[in-house]
């Protein structure tokens, strides 16, 4: 069942405090859908409880994918099945090179879905032409992960990580914020040119500006724990005018 | 008493074949049970040792006998009962006694094969290493002499180097290590049975590795090797040493003695991928790891270099250790220590700056896990010639979960004011969004920490020879396996 | 077996019996037991792990009497303007009448003498908490003859201003002598205390001072601790503080050692609660045959504190420095800083330094640390100085003041702060090192 993301009435708790308080949301494959809103409404909240990072209580609702329920599932087996998320906040591993880390992830998801590994001299040339794509340089791929990057950099690599890894479903989670206007191009073309009718992004952002270069299908307005408005592209170009306050707490 | 100088004798007739490798019919593999001037003399006897050497042996266990086991280190294990144990064993030849590695335990290849050694002898043929490998305490094969020895390199068992170059043995032996140093090197010249003999004449390289595996295999039995190597002016030797035991319910002691000494310009680089059995999850059974490991540096400009990747042993005190006598002389020790379960480590190393100018480099990378514990302690001394000494230190400890322990036990004493000495050291933990990243982008917990540790171990690693790096970071996620949940 | 020891508890039992409190079976036991504890430890030696690096060999060597009980001589003024009050303890005994003590509420300033006299409930509980006793036979010592020294209270959530000064002072006696001062602070709930403990004597006489303050916190109080070790060049100078900070507490200290033949400041902290921060920063300097010990022992019990070391020595002629630093982090003890950092300068081909930083480690969630470095001024700044038209003293001088100043700048009180800075230079000044 190639359905894409379906979620329903999700609710989710940090601790004792319901952060998303019933998120029904469907992305199907090919389909580019943004999700906007104010800081603190529970984006980032959705993009980990999506892929599965530790610390949040699903207290209701449901998360399938190509219908299957990967509530159920570890983070890394929902990796294999083609999720992908690009941290809002990189993270960095001492001592392991980007280019072993790729290779390892790639080699492991291929494992998990019964793919032979890649042949190292194979992936090298591959991991260049896609890092070329993303105008990172050949050296980086030999520094460790994400250590002594820049801002832009980082989240360029995060690019380049859904480049090799080559998801059905990015998740992308404000790559935009602390780019400069052409590190912001380069990026949105790295995604663009991974657009296809078989993948589809979810892409947070909290400003309309990246969704010049990535044009979304749907927009998702999401403040406090609630979608509170879908719309069209339009919908984002409009939010750049108006902005958030017209989205006061729901009683 | 009669029946043991019998044995005596019979060993006496029999070593005259000894030279050739391999005794072919012994009735007995052991050694009597037990530590005695008795048990001293069997073993001397048995190696046809010279007068010498037995008085060399003697001497030490009246030592030892003076001695306590030391307590000082973070380590904590039951009495070891020294009179229930075996100082000497010889694997009992199959037919002819080994004469390839290929007759040397399938088990044992298989393991290394595993492992990704290059023990095989078409690849070693292939001219990577020379292996001298060490089962329980006799040599049993040395492969590659002939090529060695073209150079004037000898490589070959302790014992055969007491027959072939007594001289050179005794010019050297308890030079670095004396017999009165520690308790457990005390154990060791008394009771020493085999290990390797190395020795680089004037201005050669030395043209391939030279490595040696050490195995335990019998049962209540300890093993006390010796390896003793030697690089004279301007010579150069890279040297690996790998170690395994089988699985057993009982403890078995291990306590070897290495000794290096570099002359003017020589350079000698040690490396030791330690995986002798740690014992079970529970700690029940493991290898007691009790070694003295030292380097001299007593020519200008000499250097050696310490590389240990730890990972075995239920018991580990351990401080492989630089004497840097010689001007501009270098001790670099790059450590590797991974504790999981019931494991115990206490390793580091001591860096002595006797010379001018003299310069060390210690860097320590400690893992806990289970309910372990890891202690690096190590010295750095500078005596008040060691005008210009440098050391630069840095320890750092990584802790996975929260029933291990981790502790970083530095010395630093300072006789003269034109040294730099530097130390740093860090703890912290795996973070929870590292090891999220790793299993985001699809690796098992256990991939995503055998990955981030193999990063904090970085620096380490990468000084091992090729063949060993790519063993060690196997053995990095095989040993920490089941430590996360 | 020493001369020194068995003058020090000759006839103990029958002396103590006149010491304060002794009709009180609480306070008798303690010193009897303390006696006896030292009896068995002796003075420290070698193979006792904590004092591997420091002899008390003047202890050792000479026959020490307890001091007598005399009359103040002058105070040396440090320059920290007005306190709260000023609390004289000659050769370890309380001189009201040289103190001064005004009324400041909330502030209360006792003998201990007077508390033993009066079985002081409080305060024998605060002189009992445990110590690691193999570790500590100067403790023990001390513990013998506890007789007198100062009490602080400061009542809750009271802040005392103005800091208040413990001056201990030696006064000696015909032979060797040794006293004992003994401090006690007792910050209530949210109280909070600037204290400056320092320690003076004549600059030629062999005496002895082994001194000890232990602190009890109220959650949330706040404690500035700062300490002036400058005893006499032939002082043997053995002084402990322990302090348990508690929940969202602050304690933050400050050790200046410039003087003694033999010297050794341990303090002892315990992270009791979540929130407790303590800052333990010092400098020290020695010369001639001095040795100058500092040794910390911070034990994280409770998650989440914080604790962060700096401390920098200078070591002249044939002084040797000894820092020992131990920062112990108990299971459990999640979440918590631990930062420590030890910089020595050796001016002298015969100077050493032994240092020993220790970090022990049983938490998982943990962010610990220490640096040490240690060597000699840098050639390369004094070169700077110099292309700039500064002579090379000078230019030692300024390295050298500047090198103390980076620990000395992180004194949080800015009278205390300038008090010990100008002590320091005094220092470099008069030995001629700067
Ligand atoms: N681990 C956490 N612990 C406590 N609160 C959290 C945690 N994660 C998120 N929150 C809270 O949940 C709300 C939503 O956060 P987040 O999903 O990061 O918002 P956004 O990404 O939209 O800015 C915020 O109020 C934030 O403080
Ligand atoms: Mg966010």
């Amino acid at each position: 069942m190639a359905n894409g993301l379906v979620i329903k009435d999700l609710h989710v708790n940090v601790g004792e405090r319901e952060i998303l308080k019933g998120i029904s949301l469907s992305v199907e494959p090919g389909k580019v859908h943004a999700i906007m809103g104010p800081n603190g409404s529970g984006k980032s909240t959705l993009a980990h409880v999506i892929s599965g990072r530790p610390g949040y209580e699903v207290t209701g609702g449901s998360v399938e994918f190509n219908g299957v329920d990967v509530l159920e599932m570890e983070p890394e087996e929902r990796a294999a099945a083609g999720l992908f998320l690009a941290f809002q906040y990189p993270v960095e591993i001492p001592g392991v090179t980007n280019t072993v880390f790729l290779k390892t992830a790639l080699n492991a998801q291929r494992k998990a879905r019964g793919e032979a590994e890649m042949d190292p001299m194979a992936f090298l040339k591959f991991l260049r032409d896609k890092a070329k794509l993303l105008q990172l340089r050949d050296e980086m791929l030999k520094r460790p992960l994400n250590v002594g990057f820049s801002g832009g950099e980082k989240k360029r690599n995060e690019m380049l990580q859904m480049a090799v890894l080559e998801p059905k479903l990015a998740i992308l989670d404000e790559t935009d914020s602390g780019l400069d206007i052409d590190a912001l191009r380069i990026v949105a073309e790295g995604v663009n040119a991974q657009r296809s009718p078989e993948r589809s992004f979810l892409v947070i952002t909290h400003y309309q500006r990246l969704l010049d270069y990535i044009v979304p299908d749907v927009v998702h307005v999401l403040a406090h724990g609630r979608i509170v408005e879908t719309g069209d592209a339009d919908l984002a170009r409009r939010l750049e005018k108006t902005g958030y306050a017209d989205y006061t707490p729901a009683a | 008493m009669a029946s043991s100088t019998e044995t005596v004798e019979t060993v006496n007739e029999l070593t005259g074949a000894y030279k050739y490798g391999f005794v072919t019919d012994i009735e007995t593999d052991f050694s009597p049970v037990g530590l005695s001037e008795e048990t001293v003399r069997f073993i001397s006897a048995r190696k046809n040792e010279p007068e010498w050497l037995l008085d060399w042996r003697l001497k030490a266990l009246a030592l030892w006998r003076k001695m306590e086991e030391p307590r000082w280190a973070m380590v904590s294990y039951p009495a070891i009962d020294y009179q229930g144990l075996h100082y000497y064993a010889a694997p009992k030849a199959k037919t002819d006694g080994p004469k390839s590695l290929d007759e040397v335990d399938p088990e044992l290849l298989s393991t290394y094969e595993k492992l990704g050694i290059p023990l095989k002898e078409q690849e070693i043929l292939a001219g990577v290493v020379a292996v001298d490998a060490v089962f329980d305490s006799v040599s049993v094969a040395t492969t590659y002499k002939a090529k060695l020895e073209e150079k004037g390199v000898i490589f070959c068992s302790f014992s055969e180097a007491v027959q072939r170059v007594p001289d050179l043995v005794r010019k050297y032996l308890g030079s670095v290590v004396p017999q009165g140093d520690n308790y457990f090197a005390c154990l060791n010249s008394a009771v020493f049975s085999d290990g390797s003999f190395v020795f680089i004449p004037k201005g050669v390289r030395c043209p391939m590795e030279l490595s040696t595996y050490f195995r335990i295999n019998a049962q209540n039995t300890g093993q006390f090797e010796r390896t003793l190597i030697v690089a004279e002016e301007g010579a150069y030797v890279s040297y690996l040493e790998g170690c395994t035991a089988p699985q057993r319910d009982e403890h078995q002691l291990h306590a070897a003695v290495v000794e290096l000494v570099a002359l003017d310009d020589a350079e000698i680089k040690y490396s030791t991928v330690q995986n002798w059995y740690p014992g079970d999850v529970e700690g029940k059974g493991g290898v007691y790891n009790f070694v003295t490991k030292r380097g001299a540096c007593r020519g200008k400009r000499s250097k050696i270099s310490w590389t240990q990747v730890e990972t075995g042993s239920a018991v580990t005190w351990k401080y492989p250790s630089c004497i840097l006598q010689g001007d501009d002389s270098v001790g670099e020790f790059y450590s590797v220590a991974i504790t999981n379960n019931a494991q115990q480590a206490d390793t580091g190393t001591k860096m002595i700056h006797i010379g001018k100018n003299t310069r060390s480099t210690i860097v320590s990378k400690g893992i806990a896990a289970g309910r372990s514990d890891n202690t690096y302690r190590g010295l750095v001394r500078v005596l008040a010639g060691a005008e210009g000494a440098r050391n630069y230190s840095q320890c750092d400890s990584l802790l996975i979960g929260d029933k291990s322990g981790a502790h970083t036990v530095p010395y630093i004493e300072s006789r003269t004011p034109f040294s730099t000495l530097e130390h740093e050291a860090t703890t912290a933990r795996i973070s929870d969004d590292q090891l999220f990243l790793c299993r985001q982008r699809g690796l098992s917990p256990e991939e995503a920490v055998a990955l981030i540790v193999n990063g904090f171990c970085k620096e380490v690693l990468q000084n091992l020879p090729m063949e060993f790096a790519v063993e060690a970071q196997k053995l990095v996620g095989i040993s920490l396996e089941g430590s996360v949940g | 077996m020493s001369q020194g020891e068995p003058i020090l508890l000759q006839d103990h039992a029958a002396l103590a019996a006149a010491l304060p409190g002794a009709r009180h079976p609480a306070v008798a036991a303690r010193r009897a037991e303390a006696a006896d504890r030292f009896r068995r430890l002796g003075l420290p030696h070698a193979r006792v792990e904590a004092w591997k690096y420091t002899r008390l060999k003047d202890l050792e060597a000479l026959p020490f009497a307890r001091a007598e009980a005399v009359p103040a001589t002058a105070v040396p003024d440090i320059g920290l303007g007005a306190v709260a009050a000023r609390v004289l303890l000659v050769n370890g005994r309380f001189d009201a009448a040289a103190s001064e003590l005004p009324a400041v509420p909330g502030l209360t300033v006792r003998s201990l003498k007077d508390c033993l006299e009066a079985g002081d409930a409080a305060v024998l509980e605060l002189l009992d908490r445990d110590v690691d006793e193999t570790q500590a036979p100067l403790a023990a010592l001390a513990g013998a003859w506890l007789e007198d020294g100062a009490v602080l209270s400061v009542d809750a959530g009271v802040a005392v201003d103005l800091p208040v000064e413990v001056v201990c002072l030696a006064v000696p006696g015909e032979g060797p002598r040794i006293a004992f001062p003994r401090l006690a602070v007792m910050l209530g709930e949210g109280a909070s205390l600037t204290l400056v403990e320092r320690f003076h004597g004549p600059a030629d006489a062999v005496y002895a001072v082994d001194a000890a303050t232990d602190i009890a916190m109220g959650a949330g109080a706040a404690l500035n601790h700062y300490v002036l070790q400058a005893e006499g060049a032939a002082a043997t100078h053995v002084s402990a503080a322990r302090c348990d900070v508690p929940a969202n507490g602050r304690y933050e200290g400050f050790i200046l050692q410039l003087g003694g033949h033999v010297a050794r400041r341990e303090t002892r902290l315990r992270m009791m609660g979540a929130g407790g921060d303590a800052k333990l920063n010092g400098a020290y300097a020695a010369t001639d045959d001095a040795v100058c010990d500092t040794t910390t022992e911070i034990r994280h019990v409770a998650a989440e504190t914080t604790t962060d070391q700096v401390f920098k020595g200078i070591l002249d002629d044939r002084s040797r420095g000894v820092f020992q630093g131990r920062v112990n982090v108990q299971r459990d003890a999640q979440r918590i800083v631990g930062n420590q950092l030890h910089n020595a300068l050796l001016l002298s081909r015969k100077a050493e330094v032994d240092c020993k930083p220790e970090l022990l480690i049983y938490a998982d969630d943990v962010k610990c640390s220490h640096g040490a470095t240690c060597g000699e001024l840098s050639e390369e700044e004094i070169f700077y100085l110099r292309s700039r038209g500064i002579d090379a003293a000078t230019a030692r001088s300024l390295l050298l003041e500047a090198f103390l100043g980076a620990a000395i700048d992180l004194i949080g009180n800015p009278p205390v702060k300038a008090a010990f800075a100008a002590r320091a230079a005094e220092w470099l000044a008069l030995r001629g090192v700067a």
